[in-house]
């Protein structure tokens, strides 16, 4: 099992068996979506600055210190926003409750949704906090948020 | 959660339109029992309007069997969610409507990390300033104003409805917490 990223140009071979598919490059963003007393709301969608490389299961498992941040870089303001409304849409088609975290990549003007995680991490260095982060709430405020989504 | 427990607040949608256009209509009629009658004939929000704050997922509406009954809609300048209306059917009225579409207003706020939930409103009538007072809202006093506070200020100053009174704006911090009444 791994991943691993071909350039057909430098001639390498594979042995075993592999599914292949098209990388699409670009920003690694996500949302988490929590539910309010209106529906359900979206912090904002943040890109994940993890350094070079892929943003794999070891660059996630990296110590708190070297873990992927969230950004909002000027210019992908649109793209987030659609990110946003995307995730939103994804939450409310699957009937997910409480919580969920929409993961994308950002090509250009292009989304491309990956996935919807209906269990997101919660520790006060998961991405959900990278998100809450960026609307100025607190680890406590972003728990209370989903113990007050459980509640209602 | 307050109001009638057969009221759910939910978020708009674009088949919500002719009946919130509808609310915002009698709403307004009220207007003419004070005697400000070019409020009372205001024209409600344009879909063009509505459909910015759906896009934007800044409006809800409270309904009773699906049907609305009041709504909010917000737009989103700089660090602040500005109020452009608020209006639940003078059938309804008195009953917490208004008061939980504004606690969901403050969520979303609070969830995009803005500062402050703004408005422009009537100082003398009674569910207009004095109804935000009672909520939180304060009076931004005039030399005070920037932004798009001035500009609403500015613009209103060329309406006919908006010289039936005087009019204010007012703003409240957003906590930085979901509300939970």
């Amino acid at each position: 099992m791994g991943i691993r990223t071909l350039d057909p140009s430098d001639g390498a071979t594979l042995d075993d068996e592999w599914i292949i598919e098209d990388l699409v490059a670009g920003s690694d963003v996500t949302v988490t979506v929590i539910d309010g007393q209106g529906g359900p709301l979206a912090l904002p969608a943040v890109v994940l600055d993890h350094g070079p490389g892929m943003y794999d299961a070891e660059a996630k498992m990296r110590p708190r210190k070297e873990r992927a941040r969230g950004l909002r870089p000027a210019g992908l303001e649109q793209a987030l926003a659609s990110c946003e409304q995307l995730a939103l849409r994804m939450h409310a088609a699957l009937q997910a409750r409480h919580i969920s975290r929409s993961d994308f990549v950002v090509q250009g003007d292009d989304v491309y949704f990956l996935e919807i995680n209906t269990i997101p991490g919660l520790s006060s260095g998961s991405n959900c906090m990278e998100c809450a982060h960026a609307a100025g709430l607190s680890y406590d405020d972003l728990i209370a948020l989903v113990v007050g989504a459980a509640l209602m | 959660m307050s109001g009638e427990a057969d009221v759910i607040y939910r978020p708009m949608r674009l088949d919500d339109f002719a009946v919130v256009h509808k609310i915002e209509v009698s709403a307004n009629r009220i207007f003419a029992d004070i005697g400000m009658d070019a409020v009372a004939a205001m024209n409600p929000m344009t879909d063009t309007e509505l459909q910015a704050a759906v896009r934007t997922g800044s409006a809800w509406v409270a309904a009773l069997a699906d049907e609305p009954c009041g709504f909010i809609a917000l737009s989103l300048e700089g660090q602040e969610a500005h109020i452009e209306q608020l209006s639940v059917h003078p059938q309804l009225q008195r009953r917490g409507m208004g008061r939980q579409l504004l606690a969901i207003a403050e969520d979303w706020a609070c969830t995009r990390g803005l500062d402050w939930l703004t408005l422009t409103t009537f100082e003398d009538v009674a569910w207009n300033a004095p109804y935000y007072r009672a909520l939180g809202f304060e009076v931004v006093p005039a030399g005070a104003l920037s932004g798009h506070l001035l500009r609403a200020m500015e613009a209103s100053k060329d309406q006919p409805w908006a010289r039936a009174g005087r009019r204010v704006a007012m703003r409240r911090r957003v906590r930085r917490k979901f509300s939970r009444s």
